[in-house]
């Protein structure tokens, strides 16, 4: 979760997706935009997480954008189900939503960068791919 | 029980880290209400109509004496001196200031338990029949896989602003005590014919303001894949939810409008793309290390007293009573589950005083293996007594008043806070079971009438489950003044009903009435031992609206 | 002070909507959760010591002043009656909020 980004501006050429389009059928021209910007109407709207996950199942590797209404104590969750940036105009703070992105070092989930689930660590044998739980 | 490991410790810490300065960020004005409010709902803080009000999670209803101690404690320090059980196998608080709530987060650390998503439109607390692991006739305990999801949703990045709250509810046993088909999911473990463990999957079962039965989504999921199915539904709601009415936002909506048979494509497909990817499903490995936590206990007992359980029930009858009523069977012989009923006469449904909460617990240690439960019911059970440890226990309940011999009887009732604490509510609750309670309190009487469930809501909401009543009561807003609805026919477990609504609204003091000439009239009508519920369903509503309404 | 909740019917309190009524302002404290009311110049525990309006904008406004950092929340006008000098909230849920929940835990 280093290389998370907090974006000022948006590249033009980045690509909307609404978030009304459930995303079961991701064409090849989708995977190859070089970054994708889906949107959070309000905070409370969280479809964007599950539209993520797809993208990122899908084998989307670009930059992927949340919008909208994003929020500092929201970023951990952005990062784990496979946002790799978050755009705000807002004077967003840094600074919390840093402290979000690391305040936990394990979780019950596995997510989208390749990081083990508490599952996996109780039993250090176990593949990370069947490490369990499954945010991603 | 459960007990945590150093991660789920971990977690917690972090949890109460995050919370404590989310608080501070808050009252130091770096935080907005409307920034907070989300933020405190997540972990179970609410504004009510006098005080916040904070609900703790007891995950699956199960909890030990020493959790016990802890909740009479912060009753005693932090609030007023008396806790409230909760339909979903939660505990609030009505009094706490949110500049405690932090420091009652890390009391409660102490004995893991927490408050985390206790509301909010997220995964709740997964709750479990009150008898799991103990009913004579389970056929797997479901407290494991309970425990499981609670991890699994525990801050599941995915599924924390979903359309609305999502409530799963788990049996293993076929007869339906946690009222699974009005759950956003429900869970019944059963087998396959290779004697193989699984669930029977329903979906889009609620109450509130559109009540709706659950339909069966998968009728054999095989254990080892709960976790993977689980994300499906989620995800597929998650997506295809709706978000423009907050009335309509239920999955139990979704699944109306697009019809069971669509929704469970998307699911099914959905499905196989998780399989493929082969990472939610619990390894093998660690669904034993949780699942082992909840093997049966060692029943080695030593005998609090010398009494002989037969003995004294020939010769007590008061104690015979409360057996009949409170006492369930249990998977080992000479030993039962008793019910403590938390509705004694004048009582308020589900609350308990500190002082109480610390006889429960020392009782608990005495003759429940430390264990205890909570109901939807709004009752507590113990688990693990004694036969002849019975006679010792039911005369230390009665020194703290918690010996009624009601469960399941008239006086038992479900009632929500209503317009006492809550602010959402059209009317009171509480001062109507009271009454009930009242104009019914005759032992004999009681017993005459037999199992009858009254189920008390203050709004639409439905926190008393009153559709799911045999008798429901709905407290509504007529100008201004408030007036009950009365609803008959409704049903819980396994064999689910909806009540039916009688006719127009009764004010509080017909309301008591009409109750009482409903069951008056149940008495001239039922045909052997027909319980009201069964008279109703074999005479339907018109001998009812006759002599309510003339 | 509390204020006796009839037992019920509570249906004789309630009077036909006049098109005018005498409102307050009431919240609640961000630290203790604790009811409040506006007085004009601050907040206060007792419904008797709020300022009461017929306009009900003025009131919020006027509150505006003594809410430093939000530190009162869940601001909500409600009607008064007076009764024999007594300030009396007009709804149930308003006259609950005030004298606390009309059961008592025993
Ligand atoms: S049913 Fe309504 S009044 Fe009762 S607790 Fe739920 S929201 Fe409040």
């Amino acid at each position: 979760m280093d290389n998370f980004l907090i974006l000022k501006t948006l590249d033009k050429a980045a690509r909307r997706i609404e978030n009304t389009e459930a995303l079961e059928n991701i064409s090849g021209d989708i995977l190859s935009s070089k970054s994708i910007v889906l949107n959070f109407p309000s905070f409370m709207d969280g479809r964007a997480y599950s539209q993520a996950r797809r993208l990122r199942r899908a084998g989307y590797k670009g930059t992927l954008i949340a919008a909208g209404d994003v929020r500092a104590d929201q970023a951990r969750q952005y990062a784990r189900v496979g946002f790799s940036a978050i755009f705000s105009k807002n004077n967003f703070d840094g600074a919390i939503s840093q402290n979000d992105l690391t305040r936990f070092t394990d979780h019950y989930q596995s997510s989208a960068s390749d990081e083990q689930s508490i599952y996996h660590k109780r039993f250090p044998n176990t593949a990370a791919k069947e490490s369990g739980g499954g945010a991603f | 029980m459960y007990q945590y490991d150093a991660f789920d410790h971990e977690i917690l810490q972090k949890r109460i880290e995050e919370f404590k300065s989310q608080v501070k960020r808050r009252l130091s004005g770096e935080l907005s209400e409307e920034e907070f409010k989300p933020l405190r709902l997540m972990n179970g803080v609410y504004l009510q109509l006098h005080a916040y009000m904070l609900r703790i999670a007891i995950p699956y209803g199960t909890f030990s004496s020493d959790q016990m101690r802890k909740f009479a404690h912060i009753a005693r320090k932090y609030d007023r001196g008396y806790g409230h059980f909760t339909t979903r196998q939660n505990i609030q608080y009505n009094w706490p200031r949110l500049t405690d709530i932090p420091t009652i987060l890390e009391e409660l650390a102490e004995v893991e338990l927490h408050a985390i998503q206790t509301s909010g439109n997220c995964i709740r607390n997964t709750t479990a029949d009150q008898l799991a692991g103990v009913a004579k006739h389970e056929i797997a305990d479901p407290r494991g896989y309970a425990e499981i999801i609670r991890q699994w949703s525990t801050f599941h990045p995915e599924f924390t602003y979903l359309p609305r709250k999502f409530k799963i509810a788990i049996t293993g046993d076929t007869h339906d005590r946690a009222a699974i088909r009005f759950h956003d999911i429900g869970l019944e473990i059963v087998k396959n014919k290779s004697q193989e463990i699984g669930f029977k999957v329903l979906v889009g079962g609620g109450l509130g303001r559109t009540p709706i039965i659950g339909t069966v989504i998968k009728e054999f999921l095989p254990e080892k894949h709960l976790l993977s199915y689980l994300e499906a539904i989620l995800r597929a709601y998650n997506l295809d939810g709706r978000r423009d009415n907050k009335y309509k936002a239920r999955i139990k909506i979704l699944v109306q409008e697009t019809g069971i048979e669509t929704y469970r494509t998307t699911v099914e497909q959905e499905w196989k793309e998780i399989l493929k990817e082969g990472r939610t499903d619990l390894p093998l490995n660690a669904q034993i290390r949780i699942l082992e936590h909840f093997t049966l206990p060692k029943y080695s007992h030593k005998g609090v007293t010398s009494y002989n359980f037969s003995d004294f029930y020939a010769a007590d009858s008061d104690f015979a009573r409360w057996i009949n009523h409170n006492m369930h069977d249990h998977k080992i012989e000479n030993y039962a589950a008793v019910t403590i009923s938390l509705k004694p006469l004048k009582g308020i449904p589900g609350d308990i005083s500190a002082e109480q909460m610390d006889g429960i617990a020392s009782l608990a240690d005495l003759c429940s293996l430390g264990e205890i439960r909570a109901t939807h019911e709004q009752n507590l059970v113990f688990p693990h007594v004694f036969k002849d440890d019975l006679p010792a226990l039911w005369r230390d309940l009665e020194k703290i008043g918690l010996a009624t011999a009601n469960h399941g009887l008239i006086s038992d009732i479900i009632a929500c806070p209503g317009l006492d604490y809550c602010a959402l509510a059209n009317a009171r609750s509480i001062p109507i079971a009271q009454e009930i309670a009242q104009r019914f309190d005759d032992p004999e009487r009681m017993e005459e009438i037999g199992e009858l469930k009254i189920k008390v809501s203050g709004c639409i909401n439905a926190c008393a489950h009153h559709h799911v009543g045999h008798i429901g009561i709905l407290g509504v807003d007529k100008k201004g003044v408030e007036a009950y609805q009365l609803m008959l026919g409704g049903s819980a477990d396994e064999k689910a009903s909806i009540g039916k609504i009688t006719g127009a609204s009764f004010d509080a003091e017909e309301i008591i009435d009409a109750v009482e000439a409903t069951v008056d009239l149940y008495l001239t009508l039922r045909q052997d031992n027909e319980r009201f519920i069964d008279t109703y369903n074999r005479v339907g509503m018109a001998p009812f609206k006759e002599v309510l309404y003339g | 002070m509390t204020i006796a909740i009839p037992k019920r019917p509570l249906r004789r309190r309630v009077k036909k909507e006049k098109k005018n009524y005498n409102l307050a302002l009431t919240a609640n404290h961000l630290f203790s959760g604790k009811v409040v009311y506006f007085t004009g110049s601050g907040w206060a525990n007792l419904l008797h010591d709020a300022a009461l309006s017929l306009d009900g904008d003025s009131l919020i406004s006027q509150a505006q002043n003594y809410i430093k950092n939000e530190s009162f929340v869940g601001l909500e006008l409600i009607k008064i009656d007076k009764l024999y000098n007594q300030l009396i909230p007009l709804t149930t849920k308003e006259k609950i909020r005030l004298s606390g929940p009309s059961i008592i835990y025993n």
